[in-house]
This record gives structure tokens, C-alpha cells and sequence, in this order.
């Protein structure tokens, strides 16, 4: 999948993939696509969470050895 | 207009305040204002060190007890005389897992608003050059309730 920017949260515990998934996509314009990869237990969960509650899109996601990988179109 | 949380900070523990830390940093981050309000024991987080000028007997007394800032909370259980603390730091580190001062800096990157208690402050003796400058404010119960009506969570730590 095509993406614009991407953030690397892997070891990060929460809340910190989605703060910094966050502050990183402020500095986005919109439309752009941020590829998150994370293995936090909860960001399985968080993310789709987050982007419903946030009105940004999660275009894909993947699972690669325990790795979550997040697509997020911002709104 | 963007939803607000509130959160009273009351307890002044470690492992609270990494609970308090944590829920208002992704409130935040999910696009909410978010409000801490700072009372009694959780006053000792905004403290810059102590300060024992212009105070009364009991007023230090009370500074010698409680922690002189963020980084000397106690823990709510297993405090062991400071051994808990230490331990759980080492711990936090080797697991990599957020500590208060890097929650805190994200709390203050994503605008989240600090607010001390004006009773707890003059009770205790706490004035606005022992704070550290983060503190939005010195303010009672009315302004937090104003808040708490708008708040779509009001949470007590």
C-alpha cells in the first residue's frame, strides 16, 4: 500500500503510539497517508479506536510477525 | 467545539499519576480539551522542590512529609520507604515503558491544561513561584465545576 509518511512505535508502550501517531499527523496535509507500525497488545484495538474517534481514516491493515502495521488517511 | 475531560488529581502517587498521565494524554490525542485540576495530596506534582519560607509550624512539617516535586511521588501500595519507587522505575526503564516526565512533556505538547487548587495551596502553603510554570492557574471549586458541566468525562485519580 501506498503511503506518504511513515512512523515506527515499535517498543513503545501506551498511550505513546497514539500520542505520537498524533502529533506526527499534525504535521500532515490532508488526504496524505502515515503508515504506523507497532506491537503494543493494545493497538490492535487503539488504533481503529482512535481513527473512529478522530474522523482520520484507517485505509488497510496488516500483521507481520507480531508487528501491527496501521494505514491512516487524514481527515 | 472540541468534547472536554476533566480529571481531579487528588492522590499524589506515582502510579496514579502515570494513570492520569496517561488517560489525559490520549483524551487529547483523540481530539479532546482536556482539564487536570490538582488538589490536595496531588498538589505535591506541580511543587518545584521544597520551600520552607513564610510558613507556619505545621505548613513545614507538612513540606518536610510530602514529596518535593513529580519525580519523588510515592507509590499507593508497596512504597517500602522509597524502595517501591526506585524499583518500579528500574523496571519501567527496562521494559521501556513511559515514564512521568516523558507523559508530562506530552501533555504539554498536546495543550493539555493544568490547574492548581486555591484551597489546598494556601492550606498547605504552596504559592505560585514553588510551582512550576506549567500551572495554568490557582483556582476553586466553582471554575472546576464549570468545567466538569462541559466535561464528557470527569474522572477523580
Amino acid at each position: 500500500m501506498d503511503y506518504d509518511n511513515k512512523l515506527d512505535c515499535v517498543g513503545l508502550y501506551c498511550p505513546l503510539p497514539i500520542v505520537k501517531t498524533k502529533l506526527e499527523m499534525e504535521n500532515m496535509s490532508q488526504g496524505e497517508v502515515l503508515r504506523v507500525t507497532a506491537d503494543d497488545l493494545g493497538a490492535k484495538e487503539d488504533f481503529p479506536a482512535w481513527c473512529s474517534e478522530t474522523g482520520n481514516e484507517l485505509v488497510g491493515t496488516e500483521e507481520i510477525e507480531g508487528e501491527f502495521v496501521f494505514y491512516i488517511k487524514k481527515k | 467545539m472540541k468534547e472536554k475531560m476533566t480529571i481531579i488529581f487528588f492522590s499524589g502517587t506515582m502510579d496514579k499519576a502515570i494513570a492520569m498521565l496517561t488517560l489525559a494524554t490520549t483524551a487529547a490525542a483523540m481530539d479532546m480539551d482536556v482539564t487536570v485540576f490538582f488538589t490536595f495530596w496531588g498538589l505535591s506534582f506541580l511543587k518545584k522542590g521544597k520551600k520552607y519560607s513564610k510558613k507556619g509550624l505545621f505548613q513545614k512539617m507538612l513540606e518536610f512529609m510530602i514529596p518535593k516535586r513529580m519525580d519523588a511521588l510515592p507509590l499507593s501500595s508497596l512504597n517500602m520507604l522509597g524502595m517501591g519507587p526506585w524499583m518500579m522505575e528500574k523496571l519501567m526503564k527496562k521494559t521501556k515503558s513511559p515514564g512521568i516526565e516523558e507523559l508530562f512533556e506530552m501533555a504539554k505538547e498536546l495543550k493539555v491544561k493544568f490547574l492548581a487548587c486555591s484551597t489546598s495551596c494556601s492550606v498547605m502553603g504552596v504559592d505560585r513561584e514553588n510551582m512550576i510554570d506549567e500551572v495554568q492557574d490557582i483556582v476553586g471549586a466553582a471554575s472546576y465545576i464549570k468545567e466538569a458541566r462541559e466535561g464528557k468525562i470527569n474522572l477523580c485519580i
